[in-house]
């Protein structure tokens, strides 16, 4: 295992991200090694979203850099993000629900080609090898018998695994899971991270309020706490740190 | 390993979703058209020719706002700005530099509203919902302000700029206003299909992809801004399209065109109509200036109150309008109350009924 010594696939430095006066990430520092996962914990309002918009710029933060493979990508446009590698998944359910399963697949595979949308000539719905594309993956996962139903029919469970398989599309080199088992069974939520593993190519960075479900897949953990990195380990370390359970727990701090 | 998964994709699954319904090619829609463009001049004379004119123009005025509204999700209430621009221009190219070709005229025409369109975007498209729509309003009053009260934008004597007519339509053939409507319907059928292949296209999925949902579109790698602003800027020269022919037809271009009663009967249309069907913008402009018709005969002066309950009408009807009615009212008939939401079902629920549901 020598991939620590590779170039990191993320480096976020020196992050702040205000609104209006109140900072809600202060001075945020870490680094993604290739391949590896790291979890973000914290409380409410720790600041755990905010970093992931960040680093999509949506919005990006006011000072500090993202670096993503060697690139400053401080603040580039969210979509050429996604087109470098990055991608992401939202902490609400984030598909087309009139559109039909595989069409959802299938904007999620076109998306990263740029004139994709301007092949203004050719039925959308006709494009075969995008179809058969669309298909595999969803094999996958076993929604290919549902493919041409419409989004909103499937189960809640199914709706978040689509929304977790289409943010994982395009082997993205990185990818930021915001709450993947929200609401899920434990069931469910394996499966989830099975698939999550199955990427075993891509980086990740997954916040979530399971802590289990973040235990579970991050060989790093970074505790967040009001905005600021307050602890960082392993699953082990991070599960005895006095400091986090404090933050968690609320008991009075210095 | 296509072949393996065939079973998926067997005949008795629904096709398409909801949204890939309103895309599908319709023939009937289509041979009703052209057969009602066809017929009207040889059963009701010169008056068919004179309102059928104005419908077709309607028509790809309503067709713009649909582009915006009913895909991109953008409300916009300027579109007159692009529909009267067009002829203005073609005013002042034939006034002022005295060209005399109809058809490099309209180019220019509807390519200069283009422009007008691609300039306003990059303003317009900064704003979203309710000040998208403000912007685009007050661009329009921008228009038609300065059309009224600049000369350049006059013919003398006139609030507006007259005479565009020509000569001749092509060697040999007279420019009357047969021709222009024979010319109106051409391009309007012509235009009509382009843009049902085109809004069938991933561009088509795209915008309404960004209407439902336009951060997860960023997130998949859409560059979703410039897609609304190429949306901005076809609808714009439909919009001029449209505007170039009505010019012709009435041989003025006035104020009015670019301002907020243009670009209100572009939204009408729509509403009435129904959105993001081939029949919709026909059928609401068809609704549109027939009433207006009728009431100008019964209330000579205050027709305009005609309209205006037309559009409270509209506002309570339905989100799909007349042609959304039409294919609720094919699907009861067709599958008899087995399903009371016809419009929120799946299209497959219509194509098992036998139904070529989207009459219009």
């Amino acid at each position: 295992m020598n991939r620590r010594q590779d170039p990191p696939v993320l480096e976020v430095q020196n992050l702040w991200q205000r609104f209006g006066g109140v900072a809600a990430l202060s001075d945020v520092s870490f680094s993604i090694a290739a391949e590896e996962r790291v979890g973000v914990i914290g409380p409410n309002g720790a600041g755990k979203t905010t970093l992931l918009n960040c680093l999509m710029s949506s919005p990006g933060p006011h000072r500090g850099r993202v670096v993503f493979c060697g690139r400053d990508i401080t603040n580039m446009a969210t979509h050429l993000l996604v087109r470098m590698g990055i991608s992401r998944s939202f902490q609400l359910v984030n598909i087309f629900q009139s559109l039909t399963v595989l069409q959802n697949m299938m904007l999620a595979l076109g998306g990263r080609t740029p004139l994709f949308p301007f092949r203004a000539l050719r039925r959308f719905d006709s494009d075969r090898e995008l179809r058969a594309q669309a298909h595999d993956a969803l094999m996958a996962v076993g929604l290919a018998e549902r493919a041409q139903l419409p989004a909103r029919s499937l189960a809640y469970g199914e709706q978040r695994r689509l929304d977790l398989l289409m943010a994982l599309q395009g082997a993205p080199r990185l990818v930021l899971l915001d709450e993947p088992s929200a609401g899920l069974t434990r069931e469910e939520r394996g499966k989830a991270l099975d698939l999550v593993r199955a990427h075993s190519q891509a980086s990740v960075l997954i916040i979530d309020h399971d802590l289990d479900t973040v235990y579970g897949i991050a060989d790093r953990i970074i505790g967040l706490h009001q905005g600021r990195v307050i602890e960082e380990g392993t699953s082990a370390e991070i599960q005895e740190s006095e400091v986090l359970r404090r933050a968690y727990f609320g008991t009075v701090e210095g | 390993m296509v072949v393996g998964e065939q079973p998926a994709l067997a005949p008795q699954v629904p096709r398409r979703g909801l949204l890939a319904k309103a895309l599908s090619f319709d023939s009937a829609a289509w041979v009703a058209l052209i057969g009602a463009i066809v017929v009207t001049p040889f059963i009701f004379g010169n008056v068919g020719i004179t309102l059928a004119q104005e419908i077709l123009v309607l028509a790809l005025l309503g067709v713009a706002v649909d582009v915006l509204h009913g895909y991109a999700g953008l409300p916009s209430f300027g579109q007159g700005a692009f529909f009267g621009a067009s002829g203005y221009a073609a005013g002042e190219l034939i006034y002022r530099l005295g060209w005399d070709n109809p058809w490099q005229v309209a180019v220019a025409a509807v390519a200069l509203s283009a422009l007008l369109a691609a300039a306003f975007g990059l303003i317009a498209l900064r704003a979203s919902a309710l000040y998208f729509l403000l912007i685009t309003f007050a661009f329009g009053q921008l228009l038609a302000t300065m059309a009224s009260q600049f000369q350049i934008f006059q013919t003398p004597g006139v609030a507006g700029i007259t005479g565009i007519t020509f000569t001749e339509a092509a060697p040999g053939v007279e420019w009357t206003s047969d021709v222009v409507y024979w010319i109106t319907a051409a391009v309007t059928v012509t235009l009509l299909a382009v843009l049902t292949i085109v809004l069938r296209s991933p561009f088509g999925f795209s915008l309404l992809a960004i209407q439902e949902m336009r951060r997860r579109m960023e997130a998949l790698g859409f560059n979703t801004w410039l897609l609304m602003y190429v949306a901005f800027v076809v609808s714009g020269a439909i919009a001029g399209v449209g505007g170039v022919l009505h010019a012709y037809a009435n041989g003025i271009a006035v104020p009015d065109d670019l301002g907020v009663v243009t670009s209100a009967e572009g939204l009408l249309v729509i509403l009435i109509g129904g959105s993001r069907r081939i029949g919709g913008p026909v059928l609401g402009a068809a609704v549109v200036v027939l009433l207006q018709y009728a009431a100008s005969f019964v209330l000579p002066t205050r027709w305009p109150l005609a309209i205006g309950a037309l559009y409270v009408v509209a506002a309570f009807w339905t989100k799909h309008g007349l042609a959304g009615l039409i294919v609720a009212a094919k699907s009861r008939a067709t599958s008899s109350g087995k399903d009371q939401h016809a419009l929120t079902t799946d299209v497959s629920t219509l194509r098992e009924g036998g139904a070529e549901a989207d009459v219009v």
